[in-house]
């Protein structure tokens, strides 16, 4: 079923969905940029944009979560806090304690793109695979999705060469789109079909319409082996890298965490394991003890994001780890552009 | 477990960050440790100046004839020293600064003051906490993994790692010159967070590539003047290596 409504009336959505008991996040306009924050009630979402500088990463998988807290067999000796740690031998002298109760809260992420979804599709495949993250689930769960069609890219963006224009089933719970001075909207699930009955509606016939969103720049894949990615000469373009790391932030899909256990001094037998941001970027990411570290140039971590977007993902998952959103781009300071070591430009 | 800290040429700021940013965390200082020496809160009245300690936190730079005496002395009687800060771990201000002065005029050759060096120039340090001032966050971790044989770690992040993250407009995009693809990172990005540029107050990133900063900022149009009297100005002694090729 689709409807037609004004841009007004498409503005209550948020409201309505507040009222049904999520937590509403959409792209809002702030400091000549647009990100995806939790939506105040005198706050519009920004509905003319083409990039958030964040993605729903931020919201699905946090920077720094904890995990469990466990009690380890700290003393306070005259020589300080010696905390045993769990080994291979003899008994594990550590508790978990069950303390960890997950915050149940229903997330309604508004307004997001289609590359945006399939970032979430990307997520939903690495994390809920067997066995599923417990903690991703719990937030994914009855999460709502509001779709916003995108018409057209700006220079960075690469979804048409991906097809990750297209929303698959089951990750949009309406879709909308602009048409005229209105907006269509599509219901495409159950969630969906509940949130547009609340909304004075006027049906309107025939198939929603899809568009291929129009590129400034248009590329086609020709690379997705990682031999050849290998191969490639890399070096010139990317000396002006700073190893800031930006690429993998603002990148809807990088996933890799750290694990680290945080301690207090207010109670320090008793031991947080948490779950923080990590990126190959750095040069932790693949240093080893003894301080051997696989990565070391500037070249071989940018090649190794690629092939993980590519050819490992595509063989892991059956699906390309990159939507084509461009923030890897459009956030660098240097600009180094990886369409260039994966697609041929054409006309 | 004894503890101290000391301070040398400094604004003290770093031990006063400590005192009002460790929250409840501070008690619990206290009550595990013994902390013989803490200037600004407890300092032995005669006899051993300098306490043995097994860890023994150092602020400041080494600028005075009495602070080389002091930190020698901390040295000999503590197993394992801690620069705290940037004076301490790279000379920040001071280090720059008394450099563009004359030390020979006769009112500052009483006071028997040589050019501002950190803590490493005259001792062995074994582990340094870079801020500007140093973050208690940083400073509880270290310390815990201390107590825990553990080596402590510092970030191998520059700022804009924490910045992007945060969802903080560039203001390298703004034409403004910022240090943080330069800059060693676990601040938070607090400054660019508040459209603040970065000015690398925590010295500069593990692996910081001036050369590759320097061709972001021309392809930004910026120019790199300003870039380059920012980056002396805290990096101190650390920015020697960086800044060997430019003048």
């Amino acid at each position: 079923m689709m409807i037609r409504v004004s841009k007004q009336e498409l503005l209550e959505l948020p409201s309505l969905l507040s009222a049904m008991g999520y937590s509403v996040i959409a792209p809002i306009r702030t400091g000549g940029i647009v990100k995806l924050a939790p939506l105040g009630s005198d706050i519009q979402p920004e509905l003319e944009y083409v990039r958030v500088v964040n993605s729903p990463k931020k919201f699905l998988l946090p920077d720094d979560e904890l995990l469990f807290r466990y009690r380890s067999t700290a003393t306070i000796t005259s020589y300080g806090l010696k905390i045993r740690f769990p080994t291979a031998e003899g008994p594990c002298p550590v508790a978990i304690l069950p303390e960890y109760n997950p915050v149940r809260e229903r997330l309604a992420l508004f307004g997001i793109h289609q590359c945006m979804v399939n970032s979430v599709r990307y997520l939903d495949t690495v994390m809920l695979r067997d066995p599923a993250d417990p903690y991703y689930k719990n937030r994914r769960d009855g999460m709502f999705i509001a779709e916003l069609d995108c018409d057209a890219g700006d220079e960075y963006c690469m979804c048409r060469t991906l097809g990750t224009y297209k929303v698959p089933a089951g990750y949009a719970d309406i879709r909308m789109r602009k048409s005229g001075d209105g907006y269509l909207i599509e219901e495409a699930t159950e969630a969906g079909k509940e949130l547009l009955s609340k909304l004075k509606r006027q049906d309107v016939k025939g198939k929603y319409p899809i568009s291929v969103p129009k590129m400034v720049k248009d590329f086609e894949l020709v690379t997705r082996d990682d031999q050849e990615i290998d191969a490639k000469e890399a070096s010139r373009s990317l000396v002006a890298c700073t190893l800031c790391a930006a690429c993998t932030v603002t990148c809807p899909t990088c996933y890799c965490m750290d694990i680290e256990d945080k301690f207090s001094l207010i109670d320090p037998s008793n031991v947080g394991r948490t779950r923080t941001k990590m990126s190959c970027q750095r040069r932790c990411y693949s240093t080893i003890a003894g301080g051997t570290t696989f990565l070391a140039a500037k070249e071989e971590r940018f090649k190794w994001r690629v092939k993980h977007k590519f050819p490992f993902s595509i063989n892991a998952f059956k699906l390309v780890g990159c939507t084509g959103c461009g923030n890897c781009i459009a956030c660098c300071p240097a600009g180094i552009d990886f369409r260039e070591f994966v697609g041929r430009r054409v006309a | 477990m004894k503890l101290a800290f000391y301070a040398l040429t400094s604004c003290e700021g770093c031990l006063t960050t400590l005192i009002t940013n460790l929250g409840p965390n501070l008690e619990g200082l206290w009550r595990m440790f013994d902390i013989d020496y803490f200037k600004l809160v407890r300092e032995p009245v005669g006899g051993v100046r300098i306490p043995k300690a097994d860890i023994a936190f150092v602020e400041g730079a080494v600028v005075t004839d009495r602070d080389r005496k002091t930190l020698n002395e901390i040295r000999n009687n503590s197993s394992f020293v801690v620069a705290l800060g940037t004076c301490a771990s790279s000379g920040n201000i001071a280090y720059t600064a008394s450099r563009a002065v004359d030390l020979d005029a006769k009112h500052l050759r009483d006071l028997e003051i040589s050019p501002a060096e950190p803590l490493s120039s005259v001792v062995a340090v074994d582990f340094e906490l870079s801020g500007c001032p140093v973050s208690a966050k940083e400073f509880t971790d270290a310390l815990l993994r201390l107590i825990n044989s553990m080596e402590p770690i510092q970030p191998d992040y520059s700022v804009c790692y924490e910045c992007r993250s945060k969802g903080n407009p560039c203001l390298l995009d703004a034409k403004r010159v910022c240090l943080g693809p330069l800059a060693m990172g676990g601040c938070g990005a607090a400054c660019p967070t508040v459209g603040s540029p970065c000015y690398s107050c925590r010295g500069p990133a593990v692996e910081a590539d001036l050369n590759a900063y320097l061709i972001v900022l021309e392809k930004k149009g910026i120019g790199k003047e300003r870039a380059l009297m920012m980056l002396r100005m805290f990096t101190g002694k650390k920015a020697k290596e960086l800044l060997k090729d430019e003048q």
